[in-house]
């Protein structure tokens, strides 16, 4: 049978995988096993040591095993992947399951108010114990720390990387764990009793006590584990649980028949709120004002919004904060927009669609606004700085027509011709003829009653009138460029 | 300060980093659900249940794969063996319970050491019933009966690959010659397997 090319082959393993169906009362469960890479590949070849290899790597005749051999492993804490190096291919193990499905899971469970089961089951508990004192999470300790109280805290710190023997943890309550698998509407799951636990809590102190701890971590410490661990009265070793749940059923969708692993979009985590249009004036951005529908407790870590129109280039934009901007926009089109938050455990559900609309200046329009105030409020031509200045402001959005109104009304040119009520409000009347509404800035903008009264007897029109009674002693704020719209 | 010498440095020492640890080679969950491992965190025999597990081999390469079914409570091996999937090829295997344990049969034409014959194979409990002297302390346990079988998880790691037509056996797994793996596996004088 020896055959050197059996050996000769480089290592490229990987490839595998697996789907698991459970056919139970009629009806079937199934889900996709968990893959696990780059395990074996950077493995070097050992010596044989009969039954038990030194290492995790084997040849095609040897019982492989998962715990022999240091082993480096991924993990992704807090959006960062780092590399670390456990002493054994259980612990690298522990980690990545800890560090990816605690943090997939848990959430994903936490965020659900629908009744539901859950069958949640530790594969690699095994490696978790000591190897002279196994406990199953599911023996008599288990149940009889049921009735202690529940207490969150943090003890210790991780002392040995990958190692369970005094790691960092967040000591949980036995009733606060998040072993569950009740699954009352599936008798397919009536497990017997050391495996089944009927949780009657809430989860959100396990799950804030570890978003707590990992905040308390922090990446100055990031080689330290959150383990989530349960007391155990026969061992006061840590025992860690790398907690994976199926879910099998959930309201919101009915009956699921096929669970998933590590999915991170069976759950409807957020949803956001947006106003149904925003329309922007001059400026190329849009900003956004995002709000959560729905308090799931799931964290967000960045909230984007994707626009698109017919004849123009698709837009996305992201923020960690719920106001976002996006642009460029193309001035004139109609984009549809909606926003997604994005969490540790997937995208929410998008938002309904709105509406971004850029509403750009008539540079001519603003050309012969500002002529007219020169002309009429200063009595004379535009000097070329100020008004390449104002015309520049204006028309790039930073300022708006209430604010030059005010700015030339109030200017020192303006005040040193001491000009009575009267010929005020005819100049003020006659410089926004064209923008009727802008005379609502001059009379915000001085604020006397006797103007109004002025007002009232040369603005005949019951529309200024109003405007005028409306918007005495008002501040001008109004983005009054709006008017200067083709 | 001399900064191109800095710089210099830095990059050497960035290039040697890459080269030293390449991130490939770091164990990590498979976003894509292929990969070198595959747990199975959970089975069911329990009652009428009835667990089908299929392993697919989408490669160009047979793989040869170790496959263990622990029990529920602690993890302990109920049944362990090898199976060399043949390129592009799937092995599906049952677990159902049995009186109060559980058994095993594959339900695909797959070479398997030890090899199934088409039986229902009996898990055993020995490592926790306290049956057999072994190096765990499985007695230990609160509950130590075979219905432990009845669920619990699996583990799947791949052992080895080879070229299906270009050595002895690749070609043994793509052929169904698994009266050649199992000799392989040999410790017996004058049949040693490899």
């Amino acid at each position: 049978m020896a055959d050197p090319t059996d050996e000769a082959l480089p290592w490229r393993g990987g490839g595998l995988s697996g789907t698991v169906v459970i056919e139970s009362g009629g009806g079937t469960v199934s889900y996709q096993a968990i893959a696990i890479d780059g395990f074996a590949r950077n493995r070097t070849r050992a010596e044989h040591h009969g039954y038990n290899s030194k290492t995790t790597r084997t040849t095609s005749t040897w019982t492989p095993g998962l715990a022999r051999g240091s082993l480096s492993f991924q993990q992704t804490i807090d959006g960062t992947v780092i590399t670390q190096t456990a002493a054994s291919g259980l612990e690298a193990l522990s980690a990545v399951l800890d560090s990816t499905l605690i943090t997939a899971q848990l959430p994903t469970i936490a965020s659900s108010s629908a009744p539901q089961s859950w069958i949640v089951t530790m594969p690699t508990k095994h490696l978790h114990t000591d190897n002279e004192s196994l406990l199953g999470p599911f023996s008599e300790p288990w149940n009889s720390d049921r009735s202690e109280s529940c207490d969150v805290t943090q003890v210790g710190e991780n002392t040995t990387l990958g190692g369970f023997k005094n790691a960092g943890s967040v000591t949980l309550c036995a009733s606060t764990n998040v072993l569950i698998t009740s699954n009352k509407r599936s008798p397919a799951f009536a497990s017997p009793s050391w495996l089944t636990q009927t949780f009657a809590g809430s989860l959100t102190e396990p799950i804030n006590a570890l978003r707590m701890a990992s905040k308390r971590e922090g990446s100055a410490a990031r080689d330290r584990r959150i383990t989530v661990s349960t007391n155990y009265s026969q061992d006061t070793d840590i025992v860690g649980l790398p907690v994976i749940a199926i879910p099998l059923y959930a309201d919101r969708y009915g009956d699921i028949e096929s669970g998933s692993f590590g999915s991170t979009t069976t759950r409807l985590l957020k949803r956001l709120s947006v106003s149904e249009s925003v329309t922007t004036y001059g400026k190329s951005k849009a900003t956004v004002q995002l709000a959560e529908v729905n308090e799931s407790g799931v964290r967000v870590d960045a909230y984007s919004i994707s626009c698109s129109a017919p004849s123009a280039s698709d837009l996305t934009a992201s923020s960690v904060f719920q106001s976002v901007s996006i642009g460029p926009l193309e001035p004139g089109i109609s984009y549809t927009c909606s926003a997604v938050a994005h969490t540790a455990i997937g995208e929410s559900e998008p938002s309904a669609n709105f509406y971004i609309r850029l509403e750009t200046v008539n540079t001519e329009r603003a050309l012969a606004f500002f002529e007219r105030f020169y002309t009429l409020v200063l009595g004379r031509q535009p000097d070329q700085i100020g008004f390449e200045h104002w015309v520049g402001t204006l028309t790039s959005g930073s300022t708006s027509g209430g604010d030059i109104a005010r700015a030339f009304f109030l200017s020192s040119e303006y005040q040193r011709q001491n000009t009575s009520d009267v010929p005020f409000v005819e100049t003020c009347y006659q410089a926004f003829s064209a923008e009727r509404r802008m005379i609502r800035a001059c009379w915000g903008g001085l604020g006397s009653s006797l103007r109004v009264k002025l007002a009232q007897k040369y603005c005949q029109g019951s529309l200024i009138q109003t405007s005028l009674w409306r918007w005495q002693g008002a501040t001008v704020s109004d983005p009054e460029a709006s008017l200067l719209r083709p | 300060m001399n900064l191109p010498a800095i710089f210099s440095a830095l990059a050497r020492t960035a290039l040697f980093c890459c080269l030293a640890h390449p991130t490939h080679a770091a164990m990590r969950i498979s976003p894509t659900g292929e990969g070198e491992v595959l747990l199975v965190p959970y089975y069911s025999a329990i009652e009428g249940d009835v667990t089908l597990i299929t392993i697919n081999n989408p490669t160009d390469y047979v793989k040869a794969v170790g496959i263990s079914v622990r029990e529920g409570l602690a993890g302990r091996e109920g049944l362990g063996w090898a199976t060399y999937i043949a390129t592009g090829s799937a092995f599906t295997f049952g677990i159902k319970r049995d009186g109060s344990g559980a058994v095993i049969k594959p339900t695909t034409d797959t070479c398997t050491v030890p090899q199934f014959h088409s039986w229902w194979i009996s898990m055993r409990s020995m490592l926790w019933d306290g049956s057999a002297e072994a190096h765990y302390e499985g007695t230990s346990d609160s509950f130590s009966g075979e219905e432990r079988e009845q669920a619990g998880s699996v583990e799947v790691i791949e052992m080895e690959q080879w070229h299906p037509s270009e050595s002895v056996k690749g070609r043994a797994a793509v052929e169904r010659n698994c009266e050649s793996l199992v000799q392989a596996w040999s410790r017996f004088e004058g049949e040693d397997g490899d």
